[in-house]
């Protein structure tokens, strides 16, 4: 199963954790379709310990054990 | 004279004189105010090698040109002295309102020179200044003291607690109750002057240059904090500890003394758990949009915080999962009136200690400082702000503590001060920040989890090094500025170099452009830096502890690595204008006006 943590109001109306079936070939893209996430909404995506921005991680692929962290605009210091 | 108000009052606590000092305008300007103007005077002021708790070294107390304004944010200050817990130059910056209200007393700023014989606080109401006997509010916790002092709505009280006057070299400033110049152990500096409270009373303006370009100004940075999602919806709902998943989720969240990186119990002390089980309400500083600052409750205390640091300092650091034991250390800090980051970084060094096998002669009452005993950590919590038992040796941070079990690799200090809550290991631009901050261990003087984390302003790979150096001068330089502008840092999220440009023009009645802007931060970034190679700081200090270089992350997403400064170093030096021993060159110093 793959898994996908979200994180703050990204939370709302679908909890912090989500486990989904892998299909083949599915990326990252697929998984936020699947979620109903519009990734204009996600500052930040981390699928299996590489991070970046959406626009570079939407094809990225996903693994049948992927975990997935998909983090809104945040910050502070 | 717009902008600034004109004056800096000058008290000498030995000779029992007030005195009111013109502001050199032109000097002003050169080095905006704030952490740069601050430093300035002291640097003047003061032989950099003298000793931080002795009357020849001087606080000063100095506003920014924005602070007291109504451009958003404008009410932070600064706290400028030689630094008692690593030597360096400490400037130490705090929100809330007391900074504004100093301007409204007609003040820039103040500096304290000197040593009372007897406690003492200092009362301004305008005019009318005061050295007035401060025994009944002596010892007292920094809650009551306040409220003892607080005289009315236009009042406001700065204070240290217990920790400042037992000389704690992690004691900080307090302002509003729970507001802190935090970092840097300066509320020893007051305690070593038996200087106890500043009570600012006053309802003055600030002169604008330009009214109506400050409002339209001022409409449009609110605009762009209440539309940018972080300062307008991540920051206001979450506050700052809205960072804890997403910087555990990099494998960068420092747990158990840094010897690992990834929290399992993360979420449980996240800016989401908070905001659903204790927040009460938002508590911003003056004339604040964002609203970070939390209000919060548990069973067993209320006040201001936690910040996301003291979630770390006390959480993972300590290997604590109790989110109420740490709202309650966060809350013992402040009426003690200690630094949460050193505090909490010194608890988890002593938990390592102790795992390592040194402290078996240790009494502990009771209470073993165990990695995850949130019990204990509470307990020794209170005897380190009292300076009781063991709590006596940890009082003074890590470094100390470490240093007299013979393991100083233990104290994750960079210059005597304790490195916040990014393991650097994961964050190689942030890594170099923390060993070239002028104040030590700081992730606020160039804040590179931002690009390297969080995609501001842009994504950047967090283990590339190639064009890092050039990076981590611009935001050190940028925050210099905003640092003595009088303006939170957390601004920055939303507005550029030429914003600030057109914020400080519309105030102070300049011209400048962004590449000003950055120009003064870096004057005022090596001035700092001229302060610490005159206090005896070198190259060799330019470092990161042992542990970040040679032992590699063990776990998680940044499993296998180290921090990669010796490559990131020479380059950096040679941008700013370093030779290799890490001074300025004659060159850069004139090109800064420094010469």
């Amino acid at each position: 199963m793959i898994t996908v943590k979200l994180y703050a109001y990204l939370r709302d109306n679908r909890g912090k954790s989500v486990e989904l079936s892998y299909e083949e070939g599915m990326t990252i893209k697929d998984v936020a379709k699947a979620l109903n996430l519009n990734l204009a909404d996600v500052s930040i995506v981390i699928c299996d310990g590489k991070d970046d921005i959406p626009s570079r991680m939407v094809d990225h692929p996903v693994k049948p054990d992927s975990l997935i962290h998909f983090f809104p605009p945040v910050a502070g210091g | 004279m717009y902008g600034y108000m004109g004056k800096i009052l000058r008290v000498n606590l030995t000779k029992r004189t007030i005195k009111v000092d013109d502001l050199d305008f032109d000097l002003a300007k050169k080095y905006v105010g704030g952490r740069g103007l601050g430093t300035k005077l002291l640097f003047d002021e003061i032989d950099p090698k003298i000793d931080p708790l002795s009357p020849d070294n001087k606080i000063i107390f100095m506003n920014g040109p924005m602070s007291g304004t109504p451009t958003p944010t404008g009410g932070r200050y600064m706290v400028i002295t030689k630094s008692p817990l690593s030597g360096t130059i400490a400037s130490s910056n705090s929100g809330g309102t007391w900074g504004a209200r100093l301007k409204y007393a007609g003040y820039d700023g103040i500096i304290v020179e000197g040593k009372s014989e007897a406690p003492v606080y200092l009362e301004i109401n305008e005019e009318d200044v005061e050295i007035k006997d401060a025994s009944h509010v002596w010892g007292k916790l920094v809650h009551e003291t306040t409220d003892i002092l607080q005289k009315d709505k236009n009042t406001n009280v700065l204070t240290i607690g217990p920790g400042g006057e037992k000389l704690s070299r992690m004691a900080a400033v307090m302002n509003e109750k729970d507001r802190a110049a935090g970092r840097s152990g300066v509320g020893a500096v007051m305690g070593s002057k038996n200087l106890k409270a500043i009570v600012v009373r006053g309802k003055m303006k600030v002169n604008l240059f330009d009214e109506e370009k400050t409002r339209a100004n001022n409409k449009e940075a609110t605009n762009k904090l209440k539309d940018n999602p972080v300062t307008g919806q991540g920051l206001p709902t979450y506050g700052t500890a809205v960072l804890v998943n997403v910087i555990n989720a990099n494998g960068i969240l420092p747990t158990n003394n840094f010897q690992g990186g990834v929290f399992d119990a993360a979420d449980d002390i996240s800016g989401e758990t908070l905001a659903e089980k204790y927040l009460v309400r938002k508590d911003p500083c003056h004339r604040c949009p964002i609203a970070c600052g939390r209000y919060t409750k548990t069973k067993k205390v209320e006040g201001g915080g936690p910040e996301y640091e003291t979630i770390w300092a006390f959480g993972s650091d300590c290997g604590v999962k109790d989110l109420e034991a740490i709202i309650e250390a966060n809350h013992w800090c402040n009426q003690y009136g200690i630094d949460t980051i050193t505090a909490g970084a010194t608890l988890a060094a002593a938990m390592e200690l102790k795992e390592k096998g040194y402290l078996e002669d240790v009494d502990f009452e009771g209470q073993p400082l165990d990695f995850g005993n949130a019990e204990a950590m509470v307990y020794w919590l209170h005897k380190m702000g009292k300076r009781e038992g063991f709590g006596d040796k940890m009082a003074d941070g890590s470094l100390v503590l470490c240093k007299s079990y013979g393991r100083e690799d233990l104290s994750m200090t960079v210059k005597g001060l304790e490195i916040p809550a990014y393991d650097p290991r994961g964050v190689q631009g942030h890594g170099l920040t923390y060993a070239t901050s002028n104040r030590g261990g700081c992730h606020v003087r160039g804040y590179m989890i931002s690009p390297e984390i969080l995609g501001l302003p842009d994504k950047l790979d967090r283990m590339e090094l190639q064009d890092k150096p050039l990076w981590v001068k611009i935001f050190q330089d940028l925050t210099a500025f905003i640092d003595s502008s009088g303006l939170c840092l957390f601004t920055s999220f939303a507005l550029g170099a030429d914003d600030y440009a057109n914020i400080y023009n519309a105030v102070v009645g300049t011209e400048w452009t962004g590449d000003d802007v950055l120009k003064a931060g870096e004057r005022i970034y090596n001035i700092e830096r001229q302060f610490n190679l005159a206090a005896g700081f070198t190259a060799s200090d330019d470092t990161l502890p042992e542990r970040l270089l040679k032992v590699p992350m063990p776990e998680g997403p940044t499993k296998g690595h180290v921090h990669q400064l010796d490559k990131l170093l020479p380059e950096y030096y040679q941008l700013r204008g370093w030779n290799e021993m890490g001074i300025p060159t004659q060159e850069r110093l004139v090109e800064l006006g420094l010469e």
